[in-house]
């Protein structure tokens, strides 16, 4: 039988080969040095790496509970659990393009003052913005599975 | 009302029931924590960063489609704010607001463990947390999403709205990159 691809090995490791394969592969294993010798390496690798978040105490959660809270207030948004209207997208649409003709006056003026516009914070705000609608429209993209 | 599935608690939420949007959090605080502490390595970034998540599904519940599963809609939203994250990151280094540039992974130790255990999980977490710093930022995001939150490839191209191909290809640059850099350390 032939030999098995790294990638493979990659697919085997995380459990995601289809069963034939998976059965296939290793048996495959327990004949052949070279894969094998692949594989334990592959595997020594991977289980070496793990990272698990520290352990919050309960009072943490309930903190983090009342952040999300002052949040939601701070950002004191325009609408909750409505979907967005057509109207409101014309309204970023505008205040987008505002914000790029902005941006790119402040990025020429920047060159000839660049500290000003440091001390302004003016042109990441925009970018925030901009940013903002970026995440607006690749949350409507998933949402449009 | 703890007990009740997702699509019941969010029918309340959309309802305007606050109670339920609090379980909600609970609920899911740990996993969109744990994604965004995997992905930044720093408790700070993602205390603030998965709360920020909450506030955009507060936000955003109203165009929610049931079809999809709540858990990948929050992983989206958790993975984009980590996009932005690191892009404010790398402005901020290339405007020079701060002198340092992008934040030096820190490992924050568990409180309850003694300092030799401690060790060696700061070690094996820094690792692993290095590694994953080091990768392009979608080989970073499958990465993460497969290695260290085991995520299936399927429910990985769910999250990611690619093919599952896509998220193979990335797999297995990642595993690439993350084997030849530990062999260099
Ligand atoms: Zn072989």
């Amino acid at each position: 039988m032939k030999c098995s691809k790294r990638q493979d090995l990659v697919l085997y490791y995380y459990g995601e080969l289809e069963e034939p394969e998976e059965k296939r592969l290793a048996s495959h294993l327990e004949t052949c040095g070279k894969c094998s010798a692949a594989w334990q390496r592959l595997k020594e690798t991977l289980e070496g790496l793990h990272c698990e978040p520290p352990e919050m105490p309960e009072s943490y959660w309930r903190d983090y509970q009342r952040g999300v809270r002052n949040k939601i207030g701070k950002r004191s948004p325009r609408r909750f659990f409505f979907p967005a209207r057509p109207l409101l997208q014309g309204a970023i649409t505008a205040m987008l393009l505002a914000a790029v003709a902005t941006a790119g006056f402040h990025y020429y003026r920047g060159k000839q003052d660049r500290i000003m516009i440091l001390q302004n914070y003016e042109l990441l705000s925009e970018l925030d913005l901009l940013e903002d609608f970026d995440l607006l429209r690749s949350l409507e993209e998933v949402e449009n599975l | 009302m703890v007990q009740l599935p997702d699509v019941a608690i969010i029918d309340r939420c959309r309802a305007g029931d606050e109670s339920a949007f609090a379980v909600l959090v609970d609920r899911y605080a740990k996993r969109a924590f744990a994604l965004a502490y995997r992905m930044t390595g720093s408790v700070e970034d993602a205390e603030d960063l998965s709360q920020e998540a909450f506030v955009v599904v507060f936000r955003k519940l109203g165009t929610f489609r049931e079809e999809s599963r709540f858990s990948t809609w929050l992983y989206r939203i958790v993975l984009n704010l980590c996009r932005r994250h690191y892009r404010r990151q790398r402005l901020r280094a290339a405007l020079s607001f701060s002198s340092s540039g992008e934040k030096e992974i820190q490992v924050e130790p568990r409180t309850d463990e003694t300092p030799e255990s401690r060790l060696v999980a700061a070690e094996t977490g820094r690792a692993a947390l290095e590694a994953v710093r080091k990768l392009p930022a979608k080989q970073r995001e499958v990465f993460v999403l497969k290695h260290l939150e085991g995520l299936k490839i399927r429910e990985i191209a769910r999250v990611l709205s690619c093919a599952e191909g896509t998220v193979k290809a990335h797999l297995f640059r990642a595993v690439r990159a993350v084997e030849k850099n530990m062999e260099e350390r």
